[in-house]
C-alpha cells in the first residue's frame, strides 16, 4: 500500500528533525480519512525553523534507492543558523533526489526527492510531478510535530509541491489553512509558549486559541500537535468563562414570587451537580404504606397535623451544617429551615404551609434535606392506602424512617385521635 | 416650576462644584425619558448611593465618561466601610500591632536589643485616624478634579428617576433628578442573635479598631478573615485571644483547605486559641464583661468561656436600610441582596446595583470593578468584571491570600489537576528575614496546565497573589509563570518554583 509522505518535522533537543510520514492506511487519526493516497510522495525542502525560508542540502545520508527506518537521518541541511539533520519519522525509501547536495540554498518547499513506502517497487513507481514553484513563498512552517509514536495522528505540514496535488490530504491542508491566513493572532506567546512553539516547529499563528479573547494557550498547542484531547482547552475554557460570570443562579426572591426562569435554570443546574456528586448527601427515597382508613377527615389536615407532631419529635439530623447555612439562621430568615431539618407532606389537591420550602430551588434546601412526602393514594380493598414517600439525604435515612414511622402512628388506628 | 426649586434646594448642599469635565447635555446618550414623553430633563444622567469604594469609584468613574454624577454618602466621609471602619483602619493596627510585637518577642534574635518597650494605644490609634482621614479627604479631593457632586445625606430613591436627599446638617430635603440611579450602598456587620453590640464590651469590626485600652480576655465569633485580622491586633497587644468557630477550619469560605491548617497552626503558635467546630449558643452581657454558652458540634460538650470584650465577626449583611427600594419595586433576595441582572441592572433599567448590596463577594475591590463596569455599561453598553479572577487576602502574619479556586472547589467541578507547592523555609530572601513561615500553593488542569487556582500562605503573599491574578486573568499556564524570570533574592521565587514544581519539578527543594 503506498502512502502520502509528508514533510512535517520534529526538532528533537539534540537538533535532529523528524521526518513525519503518514501512512494512509496506518491508522492514524486525522490521516485515515484520506482515500487511496499517491503512491510516491514529493519530498520538500522542510522548514526547520519558523523563520528558515531557504536552506542549503550539506549532504544525503543514504543514496537513492535505499531504504531507511524510522529515525534514521536522512539528509543535513544547512540553515543561516545551524546545521540540521532530517530524521524519518517512518520506514521507506528514497525513490529519487532532485536536488543533489551543494552550496546553492534551496527555497524551503522546493522539491528535493521523492519518497515511496516501504514496500513499493521502485521500478514500477510512478514518480509524481514536479508541483512546487522555487519563486513560491515559503509556506507555513511544519503544523505538526510530535514524538513518533503520535505523528501521524496530526495532519501533515502544507508544502508548496502538494498544494497542486489534488490529494485530499493536501485539500484537507488548504481548508485547515485557510481560517490561519485570515486570522493573524495578536498576541506574543507567553513564556511557556515560546519554549513549545520552538520545539514544534509551529508559529502561533499555526495555533486556534481558546485563551481570554482568543489568546493561544499552552493548552491549545498540546491539542494542536495532538499530545492532549483536541477538545479539553475549549471545553476547560467554556468552565473557566462559568465562574467569571457573577453566580445569579438560584436567587431566591424575599417576597414570595412566581419562580422565574432563571430559578428554574438555577434549579436544573443544581440537579446536574447532585448527579455528578454522589456523596452521603445523596437524596433516597423512604417510603411506608399508612392505612388511612381510620384517620379523621379532612384527611389533609390529619396529615398535616401528624407530619408537624413527628417532626416535633425527631432526632437531630446527621447533614453536616453549612456556612451559609450558619449564616441564614443567624439572620433569622423566615422562609429558610431550621438546621433541623423538617420534612413536610405534599398531596395532589393539597398545599402545605410550607410550601415556600418545596418551591426554594436552592441547594442549601436540598443539601439540608427538605424535601416533600408524596402520598400515593392505593386502594386496598375498599381500605384506604396511601404510600407516604420521603426524600432525604443518605445520610438521614434512619431520621426519615423514624419519622414515617411517627406519622404511621399518628394516622392509623386511635391514635389519629390523639393527634387531633 | 418643579425644576427650579429643586435647583435652589439642590444648591444649598451641593458642593459648589465647577466641573472641567461638565458634560453639555447634548452629549446625553440614554435619552430614554424623553423619547417616553417626560417634560422635565433630568439634573443628572447618574445619581450614585453611597460613597464607599463601590460608590464612589463608580462616581469618578461616570464623571470621567463624560456623564454628569452627583454621589449621595450620609456618613460624612466619603470611602464607606472600608476606608472609615474597615480594612484600611484595621491594615493601620495590623501593621503597628505587628511592629510592637515584633519588637517585643522577635528582634532580639535580630540583634537589636531595646528596652523599656511600651504600648501607647492612644497614639496608635491616632495613627490609624490619620491614615483613614488622609485617605478620605483624598477622595474628595478626586470628586473635586473629576466634577463629582458630593451629596452629603441619606439617599432614597423616590421614583425611577428621583433620589431624595435628607442632608446630614438637618436642612431641608432635597431631590436630584436623574437619568440613572447607581445603589452602592454596602454592608453591615451582622449582628449575632441574643448578644447586643455596644461597641464597647460587644463589638464588631467597627468597635474592635477602636478599643481604648486592651482587653485582658477576648472572646471573636467566627474565624473568618475579619475576627482572624482583629483577633490577631489585640493578640499581638496582649489580649488573650479565643476564636469561636463552628466550621472545622478557620479562614472562611474559599480559602484552601491546606492554607486554612497551615494558618490556624502560625496563628496558634503566636498565641492565639482556636474554638474550632464549636457553635455558641448564648451570651450574656449583663455583667462586668461577658459570658458565652459554647458547645462542641461533634460531642455536644459544653463549655464557658469568659471575656471583657466579644467580637461578633460572623459576616455581613446587606445594607438597604432607608434606601426606598419598596418605592421602586425592587427586590431583594432572603438575604437582603438586591436582585440584579448580569449588568447590575434591577427591575428598572436605568437603576443598577453594585457592591456589598448584591451578589458575589463582599470585597471592596470587587465592588470598585463594578463601579468601573457600572459606569461603563451606562455610558458605552459595555462593561466586564472577571469574577474569577478576584483576589482575597487576609492580612494577619503571615498574610493569606489567594486567587481562582481552591483544591477543594476543584475536585468538586471533577477536573482532574495537579497540585505544585513551594515551603519558604526553601526561599533564600524568606530565610534571611528570619520569615519561613508559609507556602505557595498552585492548582493547575491536569492535561492542559491552566492555572485554576493559586493560595499562598507566608510573608507579603497580598502583594504577591497580583501575580496570581494577572496569571489567571490572561488564562496563563504554570509554566508560563515558572519561564518568567523572578528577581534573585526575592519571595516572589517562591512563586515561580511552585510554578514549577507545577509542570515539572521546582529547583530548590
Amino acid at each position: 500500500m503506498a502512502s502520502t509522505m509528508s514533510s512535517a518535522l520534529r526538532s528533537s533537543s539534540r537538533r535532529h528533525i523528524m521526518l513525519l510520514k503518514a501512512r494512509g492506511a496506518g491508522g492514524a487519526r486525522g490521516i485515515t480519512t484520506t482515500p487511496k493516497p499517491l503512491k510516491a510522495h514529493n519530498f520538500s525542502m522542510p522548514a526547520l525553523s519558523p523563520t528558515m525560508s531557504e536552506g542549503t542540502i550539506t549532504s544525503w545520508r543514504i543514496n537513492e534507492g535505499d531504504k531507511f527506518s524510522a529515525g534514521d537521518v536522512i539528509l543535513e541541511v544547512e540553515t543561516d543558523k545551524a546545521q540540521m539533520d532530517v530524521e524519518a519519522q517512518d520506514d521507506g525509501i528514497l525513490a529519487k533526489i532532485f536536488v543533489k547536495a551543494s552550496k546553492d540554498a534551496v527555497q524551503v518547499g522546493t522539491r528535493i526527492g521523492v519518497l515511496a513506502d516501504i514496500d513499493d517497487d521502485l521500478s514500477t513507481l510512478e514518480i509524481p510531478p514536479e508541483t512546487s514553484s522555487t519563486a513560491a513563498p515559503p509556506p507555513p512552517p511544519p503544523s505538526s510535530s510530535s514524538p513518533p509514536k503520535e505523528s501521524t495522528t496530526t495532519p501533515p505540514p502544507p508544502t508548496s509541491s502538494q498544494k497542486q496535488e489534488s490529494s485530499p490530504q493536501s485539500q484537507s491542508q488548504q481548508s485547515q489553512q485557510k481560517p490561519k491566513e485570515t486570522r493573524k493572532n495578536p498576541f506574543i506567546p507567553s513564556p511557556g509558549l515560546i519554549h513549545l512553539l520552538h520545539t514544534n516547529s509551529l508559529t502561533i499563528n499555526d495555533i486556534t486559541g481558546t485563551g481570554p479573547q482568543g489568546r493561544v494557550l499552552k493548552g491549545d498547542i498540546l491539542a494542536h500537535i495532538g499530545k492532549i484531547d483536541r477538545d479539553k482547552p475549549k471545553s476547560l475554557a467554556g468552565d473557566i468563562a462559568k465562574l467569571g460570570k457573577l453566580d445569579l443562579s438560584n436567587i431566591v426572591p424575599k417576597k414570595t414570587t412566581p419562580a422565574t426562569t432563571k430559578q428554574q435554570e438555577g434549579k436544573g443546574k443544581e440537579e446536574k451537580k447532585k448527579e455528578r456528586k454522589p456523596s452521603p448527601l445523596e437524596e433516597v427515597e423512604v417510603s411506608l404504606s399508612i392505612s388511612l382508613t381510620n384517620t379523621p377527615s379532612p384527611l389533609e389536615t390529619s396529615i398535616a397535623r401528624a407530619v408537624d407532631a413527628a417532626n416535633a419529635i425527631l432526632p437531630p439530623s446527621k447533614i453536616p451544617p453549612t456556612a451559609d447555612q450558619l449564616f441564614d439562621e443567624i439572620l433569622g430568615l423566615p422562609s429558610k429551615p431550621s438546621p433541623q431539618p423538617r420534612y413536610s407532606v405534599k398531596t395532589s389537591d393539597y398545599t402545605p404551609p410550607s410550601a415556600s420550602v418545596v418551591s426554594t430551588a436552592d441547594l442549601f434546601d436540598e443539601i439540608i434535606g427538605i424535601a416533600a412526602v408524596v402520598p400515593k393514594k392505593v386502594e386496598r380493598g375498599g381500605e384506604k392506602v396511601q404510600q407516604f414517600t420521603v426524600k432525604v439525604p443518605a445520610i438521614d435515612r434512619d431520621r426519615a424512617e423514624f419519622f414515617l414511622a411517627k406519622v404511621k402512628h399518628s394516622l392509623e388506628g386511635q391514635a389519629a385521635a390523639a393527634v387531633l | 416650576m418643579l425644576k427650579t426649586v429643586q435647583r435652589q434646594a439642590a444648591s444649598s448642599v451641593l458642593r459648589p462644584l465647577r466641573s472641567r469635565f461638565a458634560s453639555p447635555s447634548t452629549f446625553y446618550i440614554a435619552d430614554r425619558q424623553s423619547r417616553r414623553g417626560y417634560s422635565s430633563e433630568p439634573e443628572h444622567d447618574v445619581v450614585v448611593i453611597g460613597g464607599g469604594p463601590g460608590g464612589y469609584v463608580a462616581a469618578i468613574k461616570a464623571a470621567q465618561l463624560g456623564l454628569k454624577t452627583a454621589c449621595v454618602e450620609k456618613r460624612g466621609a466619603l470611602g464607606g466601610t472600608c476606608l472609615n471602619v474597615g480594612c484600611i483602619p484595621s491594615k493601620s493596627l495590623l501593621n503597628n500591632s505587628h511592629i510592637y510585637h515584633q519588637i517585643k518577642h522577635d528582634i532580639k534574635q535580630r540583634g537589636i536589643e531595646v528596652d523599656n518597650v511600651r504600648l501607647n494605644l492612644e497614639q496608635m490609634m491616632a495613627a490609624k485616624d490619620k491614615s483613614v482621614k488622609g485617605l478620605t479627604g483624598g477622595i474628595e479631593i478626586l470628586f473635586k478634579q473629576n466634577g463629582v457632586d458630593y451629596v452629603k445625606g441619606t439617599g432614597t430613591i423616590a421614583g425611577e428617576n428621583e433620589v431624595k436627599v435628607k442632608p446630614i446638617d438637618g436642612g431641608e430635603e432635597i431631590s436630584l433628578k436623574t437619568k440613572n440611579i447607581i445603589i452602592a450602598t454596602g454592608s453591615e456587620a451582622t449582628p449575632f442573635p441574643g448578644l447586643e453590640i455596644d461597641e464597647k464590651k460587644v463589638i464588631t469590626s467597627t468597635g474592635a479598631i477602636a478599643l481604648t485600652e486592651v482587653p485582658k480576655k477576648m472572646v471573636v465569633i467566627g474565624g473568618g478573615i475579619i475576627g482572624l485580622e482583629m483577633g490577631s491586633v489585640w493578640s499581638r497587644l496582649g489580649a488573650e485571644v479565643t476564636v469561636v468557630e463552628f466550621l472545622d477550619a478557620i479562614g472562611g469560605p474559599g480559602m484552601d483547605a491546606d492554607i486554612a491548617k497551615m494558618a490556624q497552626r502560625i496563628l496558634g503558635r503566636q498565641g492565639i486559641k482556636f474554638k474550632t467546630s464549636h457553635k455558641v449558643l448564648s451570651g450574656d452581657a449583663s455583667g462586668e464583661g461577658v459570658k458565652l454558652e459554647i458547645e462542641s458540634v461533634k460531642n455536644q460538650k459544653k463549655d464557658t468561656l469568659e471575656a471583657d470584650v466579644v467580637l461578633v465577626a460572623i459576616g455581613r449583611r446587606p445594607y438597604t436600610e432607608g434606601l426606598g427600594l419598596e418605592n421602586v419595586g425592587i427586590e431583594t433576595d432572603e438575604r437582603g441582596r438586591i436582585i440584579i441582572d448580569q449588568e447590575y441592572r434591577t427591575k428598572h433599567d436605568n437603576i443598577r446595583v453594585i457592591g456589598d448590596v448584591t451578589f458575589g463577594a463582599m470585597l471592596a475591590h470587587k465592588a470598585e470593578e463594578e463601579g468601573i463596569a457600572a459606569a461603563e455599561f451606562i455610558k458605552k453598553g459595555y462593561g466586564h468584571v472577571n469574577y474569577g479572577a478576584i483576589p482575597s487576602v487576609m492580612y494577619t502574619h503571615p498574610e493569606a491570600a489567594w486567587v481562582g479556586q481552591s483544591e477543594q472547589e476543584v475536585k468538586a467541578s471533577g477536573k482532574e489537576y495537579v497540585v505544585g507547592t513551594f515551603p519558604f523555609l526553601a526561599n533564600s530572601r524568606a530565610k534571611t528575614n528570619l520569615e519561613t513561615d508559609g507556602m505557595v500553593k498552585f492548582i493547575a488542569e491536569k492535561e492542559t496546565d491552566r492555572v485554576l487556582g493559586i493560595h499562598i500562605i507566608g510573608p507579603n503573599a497580598g502583594e504577591m497573589i497580583a501575580e496570581g491574578v494577572l496569571a489567571i486573568e490572561y488564562g496563563a499556564s504554570s509554566e508560563d509563570i515558572a519561564r518568567t524570570s523572578h528577581a534573585h533574592p526575592t519571595l516572589s521565587e517562591a512563586f515561580k518554583e511552585a510554578a514549577m514544581a507545577t509542570y515539572d519539578k521546582a529547583i530548590h527543594a
